[in-house]
């Protein structure tokens, strides 16, 4: 069972892309724990792997026919950032 | 009024749509001071579109089976034109462009869509405290909460504000506000209602339930949001089944789950559990203790599970697309997105998407995420079990009636403690119906559960109807009332 | 070692991967064939294109992969501004997961012998979104992204380890192309319709991943750069690290990112908006029955029905534009040696000269035929018909003037006249010494514009000296 340290929880933050402030940092370090040890009762379980087509409808190959529809709407009206008709994003680099 | 009597009166031309809509307008602008059920009402919009359906009556035209009634949707539901905010600050500014499938259903059978309703952010909590814009609070007791996460929705309900909503459930989402508040609230077997247009959380569980005052109106909601003729086709998960009809309560074997009223459960909430199976053997059912002593794995399965599926469906809001905009000045975008989710979600969703990740991760995920499938797995496969035996399984909805506001928010496992007898039905994926059952010492609603089969959701309604016919449920009173 | 990563676009589905919009965006403005899904918007759900399956399932049966019996997607998740969702709907093939197909081979032809790549695994995902550079790629303050290509249908295709050098890498690639145009499931003349990123290691050295290789032509120069960087690292008494390097197209290089990236974890689990899928026996069998003529069944007929010789034939095959041209010529009655010789020693080379496209000379293809079956027939010399061939490519447009030979001798004669009696010295040289005739030749072949044989000049020549110095 792993004991969630600071190192962790800054790791567990970038992996989410979630930007926390100092004292966020040490609140999530006593929360994971608990929260943890919380989940150990499931870790600890001795149970079967289970399959990836584990699913709670038991229904297989649903297709859809390789039509096109247009979507009417313009729905460049929602983006927060533009610049003509392409969403401006921050730099990649 | 009943949604049943507003829809037959008016398609009837007795009854004026527009004069309904006025009277439910004003209960809103009343109530909402109090209890802020909404996060957005459309109250020209609303009023606009009952003239419309007064004008289709004169007409001649039938609009539908629920013409003129108004609905109140949680704000985690597509309506097009409509704030899609989940109660997030990430999603401030969002207006969605499109139309859940059960809102286009809501139109097409007449309903008016009043306004969003609010919930914990991003469907995650149990008291509606999560909400980035302040909690609701419950009609019956304005110091306590609504329960959650569509909170709004069942305080909206209960407070007289609509008739009918919409809510989502995941583990408890709608029957615990529908027992904390003293309604109906009715989870449907996973997949037989469209999920086109449920912000995502937890998509292999979770499912659009409904809120309404009688058992015949949730039948009715039921009827018109469900697949009635065939899956939906924008949802691939989704599938239908034919309307089944109930041979009645007579001779129905009921299990009561002996874990939902042992230690934990508050003493009135057993009694009124009791008392459930009590009325249940007066309409003729044979109703036995039975245990499924893996349910105890239910709760902390149940969390490891949706974190995780909350880590993956919401790594979509990084305000490039739409909602708060993502920064164009930090260093690159990896700060950019940190920075826009780190202030635009808030703590309780930020634990369960790290917490999520961290479960998912290289060297975590056979040891957690496997394990909680496995553990739905197994959970399933043993409710289904004594689900040959029993038709039906009863319990307490929640072990407790509505806490105070404020009281499980600093305690993030206290408030999750309160989905306990909700959580393995969601696990399950079967159909469940809180039904509203007396009142406790403080006042307060107490809500039982009844439960049965995938598919059979026909069953579950329609034996509520049956025991409300005979005047067996003991509801709190009709609706909340103000002044 | 040399292992290869190729994505390729099934161009032949009309809607997305998991939405029904236009999968052809390429000549489409911004964001305009979006929706709901592919924009990743709240509350969307993918619906998987059922045509998809068979078009990969065909790959697959091309490269003799094995389908699996049950097949799930699986989130692949990582934060970039051209992920709608930030993770990418894909397949995995580890911890239970099965992709549409494992195993297979391509074999390629190595001069005398053939080498067998083997092939890891096919599997479906779907592409990203485009992202462009408002200036250059490292000055930009921002990016700009168009959502049009987001969703569209990608196979991927891994190789094991087993490519030699970076020119196996690219034979590879054309053949691998090739298969998927006679498949007819992509058409890889289309921009970024094929991309490729590889995996490198020198004598058992650490592994370079190499991305972004976005044209199949530069696979080859891509590689031999790495190879050549590594090779000097080495040589100074470096070591390699184990990293991934980007291919700068513009500078033709390859780049490694500025700073240590924390390294993303891919977090796959199952995808649970989609149902497994179930890929019966039956299905797979009538997919194959159906599958039409593959490269390699092609060549072999080419040798049998045309009597090329195998190497003719594999380069014929090597791009089926060129296969179809090649049949065709012959379809309108030419000869097929001829053929085969004229398109590969010259057309080819014209084409790569003129910049110019197999694509744009279909349309004169009558041309083609016209001018090559006058010189099988000896109607016209060998010079012209190359020099016609490079006007017809240069120009793009019919050729106007038909080249109508001069045979006739006696107007060869009267122009050979003419020459002699405006070059009295030369031919006065000419008499003395044959290599002096060259020069007369030439102005025989300019007055007549080339259209008489040298030889017959050369004879006519001859014959004239011949006759002058009788006393």
């Amino acid at each position: 069972m792993p004991k969630v340290t600071e190192d962790v929880v800054k790791r567990v933050a970038f992996l989410s892309r979630i930007s926390l402030k100092d004292d966020e940092v040490s609140t999530f370090v006593s929360q994971f724990n608990s929260i943890l040890d919380y989940f150990s009762i499931i870790a600890s379980q001795d149970l079967p792997s289970p399959s990836p087509t584990d699913r709670l409808v038991d229904i297989r190959n649903v297709f859809r026919d390789d039509v096109v529809y247009v979507h009417d709407d313009d729905l460049s009206v929602i983006f927060p950032n533009k610049e003509g008709r392409y969403i401006k994003a921050p730099k990649i680099v | 009024m009943e949604a049943f009597s507003i829809a037959d009166k008016v398609r009837r031309g007795e009854l004026s749509a527009q004069e309904v809509m006025g009277k439910y307008i004003d209960l809103i602008s009343r109530w909402e001071p109090k209890i802020h059920a909404f996060l957005y009402v459309d109250e020209k919009g609303a009023l606009e579109r009952a003239r419309q359906i007064d004008d289709l009556v004169k007409k001649g035209i039938d609009p539908g089976r629920l013409a003129g009634v108004p609905i109140a949707v949680k704000d985690n539901i597509a309506v097009k034109g409509m704030p899609l905010t989940c109660a997030s600050k990430i999603l401030s500014g969002y207006v969605s462009p499109y139309d859940a499938t059960v809102v286009s259903k809501l139109r097409q059978a007449g309903s008016i869509i009043v306004g969003k309703t609010n919930l914990d952010e991003f469907a995650m909590g149990s008291s509606t405290e999560y909400s980035a814009f302040g909690p609701t609070r419950n009609p019956w007791d304005l110091e306590r909460v609504p329960g959650g996460s569509s909170g709004g929705s069942g305080a909206a309900v209960a407070s007289g504000e609509v008739p009918i909503a919409l809510g989502s459930d995941t583990g408890g989402s709608v029957r615990c506000p529908a027992s904390f508040t003293g309604v109906y609230g009715f989870k449907p077997t996973y997949g037989l209602v469209s999920r086109y247009g449920l912000v995502a959380f937890s998509n292999s569980i979770e499912v659009i339930g409904g809120f309404s005052t009688t058992a015949k109106d949730m039948e009715l909601l039921f009827s018109v949001i469900r697949n009635s003729d065939a899956p939906d086709p924008m949802d691939q998960t989704s599938v239908f089944s034919g309307p089944t009809s109930f041979p009645g309560l007579r001779g129905m074997r009921v299990g009561l789950l002996k874990e939902t009223v042992g230690e934990g459960a508050e003493p009135e909430v057993v009694k009124a559990t009791y008392a459930f199976a009590e009325a249940l053997r007066e309409a003729g059912a044979l109703v036995d203790e039975v245990s499924i002593p893996d349910l105890s794995l239910a709760l902390p399965a149940y969390y490891l599970l949706t974190s995780a599926e909350a880590s993956s469906n919401l790594a979509r809001y990084d305000g490039i697309r739409y909602g708060m905009p993502c920064p164009l000045d930090a260093k690159d975008w990896n700060e950019a997105y940190s920075k826009v989710r780190g202030e635009g979600f808030g703590p309780e969703v930020k634990r369960r998407i790290m917490m999520g990740s961290f479960a998912l991760s290289s060297g975590y995920y056979d040891a957690y995420y496997l394990k909680a499938v496995a553990a739905r797995s197994k959970i399933r496969q043993e409710m289904l079990k004594v689900l040959n035996d029993f038709q039906f399984l009863i319990g307490p909805t929640n072990p407790t009636t509505a806490p105070k506001l404020g009281e499980r928010i600093t305690d993030p496992l206290s408030m999750y403690l309160l989905d306990l007898d909700t959580v393995p039905v969601n696990l399950a994926g079967i159909p469940a119906l809180s039904i509203p059952f007396g009142k406790s010492s403080s006042g307060m609603p107490i809500g039982v559960q009844l439960m049965s089969s995938p598919l059979r959701d026909d069953w579950v309604i329609k034996a509520a109807e049956e025991l409300e016919a005979m005047g067996r449920v003991e509801m709190a009173s009709k609706v909340a009332t103000v002044e | 070692m040399i292992g290869l990563e190729v994505h390729a676009q099934l161009t032949s589905l009309k809607s997305k991967l998991f939405c029904s919009c236009s999968a052809d965006y390429r000549r489409l403005p911004p964001n305009t064939s979006v929706c709901p899904v592919c924009l990743g918007l709240p509350g969307s759900l993918p619906r998987l294109n059922g045509r998809a399956l068979e078009e990969v399932l065909k790959i697959a049966l091309a490269l003799h992969s094995d389908p699996a019996h049950e097949t799930v997607f699986y989130r692949k998740h990582y934060f970039y501004p051209d992920m709608a969702k930030n993770f990418q709907i894909s397949q995995y093939d580890r911890g239970g997961g099965v992709t549409v197909a494992k195993g297979g081979w391509l074999d390629l032809t190595l001069g005398q012998f053939v080498k067998r790549v083997k092939i890891r695994r096919v599997q479906l995902e779907e592409d990203v979104a485009k992202i462009v550079y408002p200036s250059s790629l490292l000055s930009s303050e921002y990016v700009m992204v168009d959502y049009n290509r987001a969703g569209v249908a990608l196979c991927e295709m891994v190789t094991e380890p087993d490519l030699s050098s970076p020119r196996e890498a690219r034979l590879f690639i054309e053949k691998y192309a090739s298969i998927l145009d006679h498949l007819g499931v992509t058409d890889t003349s289309l921009e970024g319709s094929l991309r490729v990123d590889a995996n490198i290691s020198i004598d058992g050295g650490e592994r370079v991943e190499l991305k972004n290789i976005n044209s199949p032509k530069d696979v080859e120069k891509a590689l031999n750069y790495e190879v050549q960087r590594q090779i000097m690292i080495v040589e100074r008494g470096g070591k390699i690290e184990m990293q991934t390097r980007h291919w700068d197209e513009l500078n033709r290089v390859t780049v490694a990112p500025r700073f240590k990236e924390e390294e993303e974890d891919y977090r796959y689990f199952p995808e649970s908006d989609l149902p497994p899928i179930r890929i019966e026996q039956d299905f797979v069998e009538s997919l194959r029955a159906a599958l039409p003529e593959l490269p390699d069944e092609r060549a072999e007929r080419f040798v049998r029905q045309y009597g090329l010789t195998p190497y003719q034939a594999s380069v014929l095959v090597s791009q089926k534009r060129l296969a179809d041209f090649f049949e065709d010529t012959v379809r309108r009655g030419l000869n097929a040696a001829d053929s085969a010789d004229w398109l590969m020693n010259e057309v080819l080379g014209d084409l790569a000269d003129a910049k110019k496209e197999l694509t744009d000379l279909f349309p004169l293809i009558d041309d083609v035929v016209r001018v090559v079956g006058l010189y099988e027939k000896q109607q016209i010399t060998g010079k012209i018909a190359k020099r016609q061939l490079k006007q017809l490519i240069i120009s793009g447009r019919p050729l106007e003037e038909v080249p109508t030979p001069v045979r006739d001798e006696s107007v060869i004669t009267s122009i050979v006249s003419e020459v002699i009696a405006e070059n009295p010295r030369a031919y006065e040289k000419a008499k003395r010494d044959p290599k002096a005739m060259n020069y007369l030749v030439g102005q025989v072949m300019k007055k007549t514009r080339a259209r008489a044989d040298a030889k017959v000049i050369i004879d006519i020549l001859k014959k004239k000296i011949a006759e002058d110095e009788r006393p």
